[in-house]
């Protein structure tokens, strides 16, 4: 593997030459582009693979959240919808999302895949069809059940759910010789997390790689084909790069892949590119204690629960589990002002919060949002929540604030403008049934950015084929979140791997 | 509507300040130099947000133009319009319901809760973009760990083969 960087590198031979022969072009080394990159190059391919953020040496990576922020998230994690209401964390660095994520490691529900097959007609997606991609993904990722006690704000939430009467699930994590640190969220630096990076592009020795690219839009042949694509240094609007290409996967993540295909105005005849844009929206609720909490240290996420979860994808649900919580981030989520958000903040210690996250795309009033980019190129989000996901949010809410109390809290605080710390249930209750549901009231985040480019059987209801290949252009295909055509009602890293690589085998892989 | 005097070149239209919602949060590309009045309103909103907690060794101003510059191109703009209307006497009483509060630190803790609570879609955008750049400037200092009671990042041994 050899690694460059379009930023510090332009003068050297290799961006002089015109053509380098590549079989591939990937652009995106996340959870799709990563893999994409990893399996095409075990097959014997010569593949390019393009990333817009920087590669960050494991060494170098900074527990810093001023530095790392920046340095690894799209827009230095201050993505937004268009109207500002939520707040989108999504990783823009060597290994994607993946470099940030939290480790979390679901298979695709059932249900969802059973929605996928009635109403899109996707047959091939099947629990069984789908087993033998988890269980290898599985394997490369050393994805395993946690086995070492969790933190204390993991505990909040198994204790609640007890008291409760509900099972506290054990979640599975793609780590090896985890240090139980709690800092993946800034770049794991010890090299535990089984990122794309370090599971499959590390040992991918047919790849080349170019960092600081960004993959601005692609030109097209007579014959409905990418003829090349345009690239520009990070932050530049200068020293641009042409590649030709043979073969063009997308792997940009939901919301950049979809501005991608419109910044290069791929045919599109029944306006479907970057709609059915999902987010799992998250509302958050704050606990205090009495006894320590330490939120930052440990493993992030090793506790959840799906009994909000109904069988039927098309009722309202949710999955609850618990964020990790850093100085910068907390004080990012709280909406208050001077005196409230210092009080709030010198509690840190003692904080515990939890997490509701919305499955969207499946009911007729959650259709998602809609990307679209500005005469600039400049990509946009536009979504908004319902009245039914406001339902959603609203039980969320109370919810969260039952287990919270169930396990000791001492005050409870929904994470909105305009609420007030509850020292007992019936208060957070009433509390909660008063309060307004709208964005920008409540804080309303996502980790999980899916869909845009869903997959159809028909043109006329997607972007692409079921086997990942563009509907209208020959040699492009799509594979990552994107995807989707609803979001995956559980954190989605695995079911990105696991589909990416059944596409990719069976439509490049030999035999 | 359009604004008469030295700023009236600046159309406070609702667009512009529905497009204010995108600055919220921490947001990368050039260097960002705030100019003297701007400056003048940054550094009260950011004292009175950090009230007793403000370090000796804070350069406000400078934290924030380091945020700033993170911010994507457009957005940063928007914010730039805003603080332009928040220096230009009757926009700012406008949106703050004082004519030139921020010597102020009594007026400026008054408007900071206004704009929480407000159900004006323009305040509650600048609110949440202001909110975001000083959270960022400040607790993205390791100086603040302190006030908060945040230990620090745990130690930690890099693994074999980690690249
Ligand atoms: C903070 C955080 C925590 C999360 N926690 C979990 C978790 O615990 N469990 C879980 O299952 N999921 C989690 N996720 C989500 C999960 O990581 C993503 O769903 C998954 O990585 C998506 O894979 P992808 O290939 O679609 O995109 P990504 O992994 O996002 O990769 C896309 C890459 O493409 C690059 N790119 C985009 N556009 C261009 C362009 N034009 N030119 C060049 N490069 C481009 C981006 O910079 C990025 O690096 C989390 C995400 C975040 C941000
Ligand atoms: S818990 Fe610590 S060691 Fe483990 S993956 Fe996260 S950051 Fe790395």
């Amino acid at each position: 593997m050899k690694i460059y960087s379009l930023l510090k590198d332009r003068e050297q031979s290799f961006f002089q030459k015109s053509d380098h022969g590549f079989d591939f072009v990937i652009v995106g080394s996340g959870a799709g582009g990563g893999l994409s990159a990893f399996l095409l190059s075990q097959y014997g391919h010569k593949v390019l693979l393009l990333e817009h953020g920087p590669f960050v040496k494991t060494a170098d990576l900074s527990q810093d959240e001023a530095k790392a922020y920046p340095l690894l998230y799209q827009e230095a994690a201050a993505r937004k919808t268009s109207d500002g209401a939520i707040t989108i964390l999504q990783g823009r660095s060597l290994g994607g999302s993946t470099t940030v994520n939290w480790t979390s490691s679901f298979r695709t529900p059932k249900t969802t895949l059973k929605f996928w097959q009635d109403e899109f007609g996707l047959k091939d997606l099947r629990e069984d069809s789908l087993a033998p991609y988890f269980e290898v993904c599985e394997k490369l990722l050393n994805i395993k059940p946690w086995d070492i006690s969790p933190n204390e704000n993991n505990e909040v939430l198994a204790r609640g759910l007890k008291r409760a009467g509900l099972k506290a699930e054990l979640i599975s994590r793609n780590v090896l010789d985890c240090q139980n640190l709690g800092l993946c969220g800034l770049g794991c630096p010890t090299g535990a997390k089984q990122s794309s990076l370090q599971a499959l592009l590390r040992k991918a020795p047919n790849v080349t790689i170019v960092t600081d690219a960004f993959a601005h839009s692609f030109s097209l042949s007579e014959k409905k084909k990418v003829k090349e694509l345009t690239l520009y240094p990070r932050g530049k609007k200068s020293g641009q790069w042409r590649i030709p290409i043979k073969e063009l996967i997308v792997s940009g993540g939901a919301i950049n892949s979809a501005a991608l295909l419109l910044r290069s105005k791929s045919p599109d005849p029944y306006k479907n590119l970057g709609k059915r844009t999902f987010l799992h929206p998250v509302v958050l609720t704050g606990a205090h204690f009495k006894e320590s909490i330490d939120p930052y240290y440990g493993a992030p996420q090793v506790i959840y629960s799906d009994a909000f979860m109904s069988e039927d994808p098309r009722e309202l649900g949710f999955k609850i589990e618990v964020p990790p919580i850093h100085p910068l981030l907390l004080a990012s989520v709280l909406p208050f002002g001077s005196d409230q958000h210092r009080e709030l903040m010198s509690l840190i210690s003692k904080t515990n919060a939890m997490i509701a996250l919305q499955r969207d795309g499946f009911h007729p009033e959650s259709q998602g949002g809609e990307v679209r980019v500005d005469g600039q190129g400049r990509v946009h989000l536009d979504y908004d929540t319902s009245e039914y996901m406001q339902r959603g949010f609203r039980k969320a809410l109370r919810v969260m604030g039952r287990l919270q109390f169930a396990a000791g809290a001492k005050e409870v605080l929904a994470i909105h403008r305009h609420a007030k710390k509850c020292q007992n249930l019936s208060d957070f209750e009433k509390e909660v049934e008063n309060l307004s549901m709208q964005a920008h009231d409540l804080t309303v985040v996502s980790a999980h950015v899916m869909g845009g480019c869903a997959m159809s059987l028909k043109p006329e209801d997607g972007v692409v084929k079921e086997d990942g290949s563009h509907h209208h252009l020959e040699n492009l295909s799509v594979f990552d979140g994107s995807l989707f055509p609803t979001s995956i009602g559980t954190n989605p890293m695995l079911s990105v791997y696991a589909l990416v690589h059944k596409l990719c085998e069976e439509k490049f892989g030999k035999g | 509507m359009k604004l008469n005097g030295p700023f009236n070149q600046v159309k406070l239209s609702r667009r512009s300040f529905l497009l204010l919602g995108g600055i919220s949060g921490y947001g990368a590309l050039m260097a960002y130099a705030l100019g003297p009045k701007e400056e003048v309103v940054w550094q009260a909103l950011y004292r009175s947000w950090t009230e007793g907690w403000t370090p000796k060794s804070a350069s406000p101003l400078k934290d924030i133009e380091a945020v700033l510059e993170h911010i994507r191109e457009d957005k940063r703009a928007e914010l730039s319009l805003a603080f332009k209307l928040l220096t230009f006497a009757p926009t700012c009483f406008y949106l703050t319901g004082y004519f030139f509060p921020w010597k102020d630190p009594y007026k400026v803790s008054k408007i900071i809760q206004k704009w929480q609570y407000s159900e004006r879609m323009e305040q509650k955008k600048i609110y949440a973009g202001v909110a975001a750049i000083i959270n960022s400037s400040f607790y993205g200092r390791v100086e603040s760990y302190q006030d908060i009671g945040y230990p620090g990042a745990p130690s930690f041994s890099l693994n074999e083969g980690a690249l």
